[in-house]
């Protein structure tokens, strides 16, 4: 009976600047086979993969999936994507609560049970060796028991054990229809355990049947048949809801915040320099501080906001975890909730603790406090909004620490000019009514900018 | 078949560049010497005045560049064509050439109108000042970043500055309250001296013509950009 490609690549082409990758393309891969990808440094192996992985549109050409439906596909690449604050079994559990698995904590503990983790279960991540967040990498991407599984050069940080592990979950993924196609070294062992070797060069590919088996059949082959195929877990197609994968990007930023501290102290003791230095040098020129504090608080505000917000998005892009997160079908307007909930809390709390510093640094009253804390929670949401957006497109540019607050500065000028009218105010005691029109633009500001960003950053993500 | 209808479109191009340079030419000279010769003194500014036609023009192009570069990003986003990529990067360009002549001659006028080099107050120039700093940000954006994503990217940029632009808009008129003394209407809304307004839509004729063969001639530099790099 033939068997139908789980996979379709046709007429593939890609380049980068002016160099040409891959120059027409043409694969087929089946269910339940094993394929290896060789090819010289620099010849497109890591291109390929991110195109049938749906992480890289190609210049040219189609992937298509079986029948059309959407595949369940696993990537590993050459960076984990992993988060470094949270634990192994964290890491595990976030990306199974991404796949709307049945049992999270269960497929979680199974998985790393399989890469030989599980007397690991609690510790942090940036605390393993390479080797072991490899293996941690890999037990992410077979927990899900994909339709595909994409990965690049898995063995080189894997020692002995960890190959063996790893081959077993090969033979167990493909025994149970499951394709693997991997990315590898010209070296005997990459070519033992594939059905079919690909070879990448000069752009195109070549075919050869591996020692593996040469004929595909339908029937599991004795080899495949000492290997328990572990069963599927229970998980959906396509992402989670919007404010469910919302909640879990929101909970995990703040996690891995309050364990690794990594943000909020510096940049609250950033924000106070900046208002210690402008009190210091406006005191110079002027008795009346109180008038230029609510200037002075945003300034330092939106100054140290920014600093953490670009390392924020950054820790998404650096370690490749944002592929990861792509492929759990997470919807990038989700994406940007998340962010953009964890950024206005973070900032939340830091004016909240520059409030009775300023107080103490303005000359202003104890009462005043309230005031600034009040019209800061009704321009945050809106700086966080403009500013998970900028971060985002600026994640990946050149010189982004640079760029972030350049592009995103112009933008927060009328949010700024109402936020400053409206702390003034607040300070001076004016009534409600007379704050109206200010805090009117701020909240349409707010508004604007999370639909803006809701729309617009899922654009970003698939751009990255 | 596909490459002589290229070469056509190349000549048809060609031929168009060469009019608007032409027609940019003249419609300068013409300005510029009814600007010198022909256009009367205001009753308050002078010959100072002068500095008028330079501003206007450019700040009304200025804006027309904003909302071209906006509106091709858009259909950039929309279509995915590079073609409307290269129109909102060529406009881009003219939008911060346009603001900074804009800028620098708005604060020569209003200094001798008001006596003021800048003012928070106005909120005109201080738009301008916020698309300038915004369509700079899009062109070092696209410095550092290549292909499709610089494509992708810079027209997001693009489409979160309206926002921007229209609520700054908003905040200077809710919140400052100076403006600088009218000029093309008398303060009783009569219309200014026949003269002036002339001279005006002359500027206007000919840096629209500048504009247009600017675009025309960056557009096509930035798609023979793309075709060199294909091959």
């Amino acid at each position: 009976m033939p068997i139908e490609p789980a996979c379709t690549a046709r007429d593939i082409a890609h380049r980068f600047g002016r160099v040409r990758v891959l120059d027409g393309i043409d694969l087929d891969l089946l269910s339940g086979e094993c394929v290896v990808l060789h090819g010289a440094n620099g010849s497109g192996k890591t291109t390929l993969l991110r195109i049938l992985a749906g992480l890289l549109h190609p210049q040219r050409g189609t992937v298509a999936h079986a029948n059309g439906r959407p595949m369940r596909v696993a990537f590993v690449g050459q960076a984990p994507g992993l988060y470094a604050e949270l634990s192994t079994i964290e890491n595990l559990v976030l990306f199974a609560r991404l796949h709307r698995l049945a049992e999270p904590g269960d497929a979680a503990a199974e998985a790393l049970d399989a890469f030989g983790l599980a007397h690991r279960p609690g510790m942090r991540t940036r605390t393993l060796s390479r080797g072991q967040q490899q293996r941690l990498a890999l037990a992410r991407a077979f927990m899900t028991a994909p339709d595909m599984i994409l990965l690049d050069e898995p063995f080189t940080a894997l020692d002995t054990s960890g190959g063996g592990l790893l081959d077993r979950a090969i033979t167990a993924a493909c025994a149970t229809g499951g394709t693997v196609l991997f990315a590898a070294h010209d070296d005997g062992r990459a070519r033992g355990r594939a059905d079919r070797v690909l070879t990448l060069a000069d752009g195109r590919l070549r075919s050869a049947a591996g020692p593996g088996r040469t004929v595909r059949s339908q029937e599991p082959t004795a080899e495949r048949n000492d290997v328990a195929a572990p069963p599927r877990p229970a998980a959906g197609r396509g992402g989670l809801g919007v404010p469910r994968g919302a909640w879990l990007i929101a909970q995990k930023d703040v996690r891995t915040e309050l364990r690794g501290r990594e943000l909020l102290p510096a940049l609250g003791v950033f924000a106070a320099l900046c208002g210690t230095v402008l009190a210091y040098a406006f005191s110079d020129v002027t008795p009346d501080l109180p008038r230029v504090a609510p200037g002075a608080y945003w300034v330092a505000l939106l100054f140290g906001g920014t600093l953490g917000l670009g390392r924020m998005i950054a820790a998404e892009v650096d370690g490749d975890a944002l592929s990861a997160l792509r492929l759990t079908g997470l919807d990038g307007g989700a994406l940007f909730l998340g962010k953009w909930a964890a950024a206005t809390a973070f900032t939340l709390a830091i004016a909240c603790v520059l409030a009775p510093l300023w107080v103490a640094l303005f000359a202003l009253r104890p009462g005043d406090v309230l005031g600034l804390a009040a019209v800061a929670a009704a321009g945050v949401p809106g700086w966080a909004a403009a500013g998970v957006l900028v971060a985002g497109i600026s994640a990946t540019a050149r010189g982004r620490e640079v760029l972030l607050p350049i592009l995103l500065f112009p933008l927060l000028l009328p949010l700024v000019l109402a936020a400053v009218r409206a702390t003034g105010g607040a300070l001076a005691g004016a009534p409600l009514t007379d704050l109206g029109p200010a805090l009117a633009l701020m909240a349409a500001y707010d508004v604007i900018f999370c639909v803006v960003g809701f729309w617009l950053f899922p654009v970003v993500v698939e751009s990255t | 078949m596909a490459g002589a209808m290229s070469e056509r479109n190349d000549r048809r191009l060609d031929r168009a560049e060469r009019v608007l340079a032409g027609a940019a030419l003249a419609a300068t000279a013409i300005a510029t010497f009814w600007v010198f010769t022909r256009s009367p003194d205001e009753a308050t500014l002078r010959e100072t005045i002068r500095i008028l036609y330079v501003h206007v023009g450019a700040a009304f192009m200025a804006y027309v560049a904003y909302g071209i570069t906006a509106t091709a990003a858009i259909l950039y986003l929309w279509r995915r064509n590079r073609r409307f990529d290269h129109v909102a990067v060529a406009a881009a360009e003219w939008s911060v050439v346009l603001s900074s002549i804009t800028l620098i001659t708005g604060s020569i006028w209003a200094k001798v109108a008001s006596n003021w080099w800048w003012q928070w107050s106005d909120p005109r120039l201080t738009l301008t000042l916020l698309l300038w700093f915004v369509y700079v940000g899009y062109l070092l954006l696209r410095q550092v970043t290549d292909g499709d994503r610089r494509a992708t990217l810079s027209a997001v940029l693009a489409v979160a500055a309206i926002p921007a632009g229209i609520l700054n808009h908003f905040a200077t008129l809710l919140f400052r309250t100076e403006h600088p003394p009218p000029i093309l209407t008398r303060p009783d809304g009569a219309a200014a001296d026949p003269g002036i307004v002339r001279a005006v839509l002359l500027s206007l004729v000919a840096y629209a013509l500048i504009v247009g063969w600017g675009m025309l001639a960056r557009v096509r530099l930035e798609a023979a950009r793309d075709a060199l790099d294909e091959r």
